[in-house]
């Protein structure tokens, strides 16, 4: 199934729902519509609103009737899609058939939902919301796959690509070309965006004795500053000269592009397309457009009659019964506009009404209005004017580098009609196709008092569907003026506006390659077991599953025990780090920071807060001094690129000598913390590790297992330890050598997990979790972090208010008292009602039970308190509990 | 296979454990592991002549240097180069072989700035970025489906840079041509180092890219 054979022909899957699939045979270069409709197939949708079968009427992707499922991918153009090996096609607004759609009933009761029923009759929102979902059943529009995963294997990808061109050239017709050549003859890069598999334009399919196309296309071809992008819907015109260019796949494993194509000078040469005309049944299955009849005459060889009837009048209406004679259709009669009654048929068409005579015939052709495709053009800011001996709408006061040529700009165009054009009164006359709006509805709308072609677009929807217009504006406004007694160009036409073709949002979402950054040590962790855990961007091991009989809660006791018993190695990669030099550097970070670090001394470390102008906490770290113009600043994972950027700015105008570099990337940081710690660094370091040489909150850069590191004795997790930042290079190799030094002593990796067990044991706040966008130093606990005597920094003056003020809440911890584990996010109850919110809870091995930080009430947070935790869907009792869970005087930090 | 002993001091790039994963041919070079090649290097060096292939060089000495008022690049010998990222801010680069040498003259330089009253501050920041070595005529079109900004022959010419995004990630993308063939450099925070080798092996599908290692690099510089 789906080989392709040795003439290039292959077969693809039609599931038509109950019965078998049906193998489709298609030739190199059909479309699906084309191979289906050679394969006999004739109705290919049903009509959104009446159900009404609807059959291949533009050929050019502009109607709605042929909006099929291809491989899961819902309302595809099957008469644009190109035919490929072993795809499958589906219909996707009937029940159980195509051929017999039990929904069709609903023409039945097409007298209950006049024009603007739903706003009629819905006016209460439970009635609407009753039967909301049945009209969306009910409806024409596609079901979505259920998952994309589902479909992963046959759903296309998607991807964006940027083009820069001088001249970008939209339409791939004859004026296109010349205009291509034009631009490619002045040395300009050209982009040539077209929506056919091959270049030409009408000229595909109606030979021109003028125009000499092979030669133009080899022309093109040979031209190395021509860039062609076939298959390629030009969607948008935007601020700039950008260009929304939606690609087609090309081969089966291609990607569907959506590609941004910024240009000096835009050419439009979209040319025209045909719209139909009004007359009573102009739907039915065989009623096509002439463009359609040419197409599937001219490129794919397939007749689409046997016996035709031509509604037009004029040169192209003789050219076009000429043509179908020449492909062997009998041309039963042409007759004008204004004779024709009717279509007759059930469905399928199969004669035509005229006030003359009963023409029986298979297939009605109609030389429909030829409209210039002037979308683009609108979109860019041109007016469209109504030209009366064109019988068109043209686009006028075209803005600086935009241009359009050929046919768009009504280069010989005739009017298909009178103007207004006449139409029946009839509720089988449709004017739009894509949401079964008929001339009647337009007539009541008008009478209703909706009498602006904004407004009838609104009310009725004509011109909303998935034709965007394309189908039914030039019937519309035709009705509406007739109704108005208007002109057409004082009627006027509505706002052009992109995506116009519609765009599939895969193409617009693009790639579904989302950045991931992985630290120095992320295959070491692989290697390890480590469970994984996204915070933001970063892959961070939240635990490591290090024995496989272990469950999570067992891997994570392993961890902690050894951090608090004998020593663990966690990797800290992920912390912002940032360098500032420069003699003024200790300037700055007082004006920033909430501490004082223009007297600390070189070879400390001193916690750091940074506060906005209001008080409230933004972030917090470290901040070591390694030289006297040389700081090195540590950040939460998720504020680094804003600490950076609030360095910069307040640098501005300082004329500070003050350089601020991000090299978060460049170092590979582990922390090594536990009662052993020491002594895993004796035989990696020549640095005296005593408590007397380095003490707690010290810093020093020396060589570890021979690579240059910088040392910083803090303790996030409370017990001694040493926080190690070295190039990011290095990272693996002092990794296996802490690991190696450490295995005599019981060194084991430790998670993010365990490592935020071991912080709340200890109090230890973590910026965005335990804070939020109101939180101040006095309330969250740490009034000591604001040095009030400093001259001036970020938020002194907030600071100095809040000081003095009562506060309205406060940060507690709090003790379980029971050994229920409530979650974060959790209610605080005191007196029945709510008090506040935990923000952070665990087990607490050296407890026994579970604690824990939370917001309440300041009146609420005097220590020893009772209150009520939400834990496991039930109120439990916990004591609010100031002094840290874990050794309290910190012994064990400093030991 | 390369074995590690406590004392012996490996550097590894970003994409190491990758480039073990794909059976990359690895070897030591100036304390780095660094991959001479995928499959051979003749076959590397002639898929990048012919269409694209890219490679990783993370290795190259990269030093970011800053000052208040250093308006113009600090005249460093041919052994270097100075890419200017704005006013007062400049990445210099170097081939491995010439770190030292370049090192030296920078260090030489910011302790004459630092004597004036207009000091300059060096940072090695080798560490902190990946790089990227895409190459081959098709190099242009495989960045078009990463990069926003015009990278074509005269909107980036040979030995200037531009900053920019791929896919939203900040990057320096560094126009080297190797000889006469087409070639960019870019340079993004280490982290994203595996994730950019991915998207760009994956935006160069269509064209055939593939990856490459220093013995074919070696031959396209010396052809």
């Amino acid at each position: 199934m789906g080989t392709a054979k040795a003439d290039g022909s292959f077969s693809f899957l039609f599931n038509p729902g109950l019965f078998k699939a049906r193998t489709i045979h298609a030739g190199p270069g059909d479309t699906i519509a084309a191979a289906m409709f050679r394969s006999g197939i004739r109705i290919f949708t049903r009509s959104f609103k009446n159900h009404r079968p609807r059959g291949l009427f533009c050929m050019t992707g502009k109607c709605p009737n042929c909006l099929m499922n291809v491989d899961g991918v819902p309302n595809v153009r099957v008469c644009m899609a190109q035919a490929r090996p072993g795809m499958e096609v589906k219909h996707q607004n009937a029940f159980p058939l195509l051929g017999f759609d039990l929904l069709a009933a609903a023409q039945k009761f097409s007298w209950l939902m006049p024009v603007g029923w739903y706003y009629k009759t819905f006016t209460r929102r439970r009635a609407w919301a009753a039967v909301e979902p049945w009209i969306r059943k009910a409806a024409g529009l596609a079901e979505p796959p259920p998952t994309i995963d589902q479909i992963a294997d046959r759903f296309p990808n998607y991807e964006h690509v940027n083009v820069h061109t001088d001249v970008a050239v939209v339409g791939g017709g004859p004026a296109g070309l010349s205009a291509a050549l034009n631009a490619a003859a002045d040395n300009a890069s050209v982009t040539l965006i077209d929506n056919q598999p091959a270049l030409g334009g009408h000229l595909r399919y109606t030979p021109s004795e003028e125009v000499n196309l092979a030669e133009l296309v080899e022309r093109i071809q040979g031209q190395d500053n021509i860039e062609v992008l076939s298959l390629s819907n030009c969607f948008g015109l935007y601020e700039g000269n950008l260009l929304g260019v939606f690609r087609q796949r090309t081969t089966p494993d291609a990607t569907e592009q959506l590609i941004h194509v910024r240009a000096r000078r835009v050419i439009v040469a979209t040319g025209v397309y045909e719209a139909p005309l009004l007359f009573e049944n102009n739907d039915l299955v065989g009623v096509m457009l002439s463009t359609a009849v040419e197409r599937l005459i001219g490129l794919y060889g397939i007749a689409p009659g046997r016996r035709a009837a031509v509604i037009g009048s004029g040169s192209r209406t003789e050219r076009i019964a000429s043509r179908l004679r020449e492909a062997g259709i009998e041309v039963a009669a042409v007759v004008s506009l204004e004779k024709v009654v009717r279509a007759t048929g059930s469905g399928k068409v199969n004669g035509l009404r005229t006030k003359d005579a009963y023409i029986a015939c298979d297939l009605v052709v109609v030389c429909g209005h030829l409209v210039p495709d002037a979308g683009l053009l609108h979109q860019a800011g041109a007016k469209l004017q109504w030209d009366e001996v064109k019988g068109a709408f043209l686009a006028g006061d075209l803005p600086a580098n935009v241009t359009a040529v050929g046919d768009v700009v009504g280069e010989g165009i005739t009017p298909a009609t009178v103007s207004p054009p006449a139409y029946p009164d009839s509720k089988r006359c449709f004017v739009c196709l894509c949401e079964d709006v008929t001339s009647r509805d337009l007539r009541q709308a008008v009478a209703e008092g909706f009498d602006h072609i904004e407004t009838i677009k609104r009310y009725t929807t004509v011109s909303m569907g998935p034709c965007q217009g394309r189908m039914c504006q030039m019937s519309a406004i035709g009705v509406c003026a007739a109704e108005t007694d208007r002109t057409m160009g004082e009627t006027g036409v509505t706002t052009s506006r992109p995506p116009n073709p519609p765009v599939s949002l895969g193409a617009l979402a693009g790639e579904r390659r989302l950045p991931v950054r992985r630290g120095p040590l992320h295959h070491e962790h692989e290697a390890l077991n480590a469970v994984w855990m996204n915070m933001g961007e970063w892959k961070r091991p939240l635990y490591y599953h290090a024995d496989p009989a272990l469950s999570r809660q067992g891997c994570l006791q392993q961890e902690y025990h050894a951090v608090r018993e004998r020593v663990g190695v966690v990797d800290v990669g992920p912390l912002g780090k940032i360098e500032v030099k420069g003699k003024d550097a200790g300037k700055l970070l007082d004006k920033v920071y909430t501490h004082r670090f223009g007297n600390l001394k070189v070879g400390r470390v001193r916690y750091a807060v940074v506060c906005d102008e209001t008080g409230i906490i933004l972030d917090d770290g470290t901040i070591s001094r390694l030289a006297e113009d040389h700081y090195f600043l540590t950040t939460t994972t998720g504020n680094l690129e804003f600490v950076v950027q609030w360095l910069e700015w307040w640098l501005i105008d300082t004329g500070w000598d003050a350089h601020i570099t991000n090299i978060t990337g460049g170092r590979s940081s582990i922390n090594v913390a536990g009662p052993r710690a020491r002594e895993v660094f004796s035989g990696l370091t020549d640095l005296d590790l005593s408590t007397e040489a380095f003490r707690y909150m010290a810093c020093r850069q020396a060589d570890v297992a021979g690579a240059p590191a910088v040392l910083l004795r803090i303790g996030f997790v409370g017990e001694m330890g040493w926080e190690i930042h070295v190039p990011a290079e290095y990272g693996v190799h002092v990794w296996k050598a802490v690991l190696e030094a450490g295995r005599p002593l019981g060194i084991r990796p430790f998670g993010v997990e365990a490592q935020r067990m071991l912080r709340l044991e200890k109090k230890h706040v973590i910026v965005g979790v335990d804070t939020d966008a109101l939180s101040n130093p006095y309330e969250s606990d740490m009034p000591w972090v604001a040095k009030l005597d400093k001259p001036d920094f970020i938020g002194k003056a907030s600071l100095e208010r809040l000081q003095s003020a009562p506060a309205n809440e406060r940060l507690i911890g709090f003790v379980m008292l029971d050994n229920r584990l409530p979650d974060d996010g959790s209610a605080i109850v005191v007196a029945g009602k709510p008090a506040g919110r935990v923000t952070s809870a665990r087990y607490s091995p050296a407890n026994g039970r579970a604690v824990g930080l939370g917001w309440v009430a300041a009146s609420l947070a005097e220590d020893g308190r009772e209150i009520d935790v939400l834990a496991q869907g039930q109120l439990a009792k916990a004591r609010v509990q100031q002094a840290a869970f874990y050794d309290p005087e910190g012994t064990r930090l400093r030991m | 296979m390369l074995t590690e002993t406590q004392h012996e001091v490996v550097k590894r790039s970003p994409l190491l454990a990758k480039f073990r994963k794909m059976g990359a041919v690895i070897r030591m070079d100036r304390g780095w592991e660094d991959v001479a090649h995928f499959t051979s290097p003749q076959e590397e060096a002639a898929t990048v002549r012919l269409t694209v292939g890219l490679a990783d060089c993370s290795s190259i000495p990269k030093f970011d240097l800053q000052g208040k008022d250093l308006n113009s690049s600090p005249g460093l010998g041919e052994e270097a180069h100075s890419w200017r990222l704005r006013t007062g801010r400049y990445l210099v680069t170097c081939r491995p072989p010439d770190r030292h040498l370049v090192e030296g003259e920078l260090n030489r330089y910011v302790a004459a700035a630092g004597a004036s009253s207009d000091p300059a501050y060096l940072t090695d920041v080798t560490s902190g970025y990946a790089a990227l070595l895409l190459a081959g005529p098709r190099s242009p079109v495989v960045l078009r489906k990463v990069v926003d900004l015009d990278v074509s022959g005269g909107a980036l010419p040979n030995l200037t840079c531009i900053q920019t995004g791929v896919h939203h990630i900040y990057s320096i993308l560094m126009r080297r041509d190797i000889q006469s063939l087409r070639a960019y450099i870019i340079l993004v925070n280490r982290e994203y180092g595996e994730w950019l080798w991915e998207t760009i092996i994956e935006a160069g599908a269509e064209f055939g890219i593939r990856p490459f290692g220093s013995a074919a690099h070696k031959l396209l510089r010396n052809t």
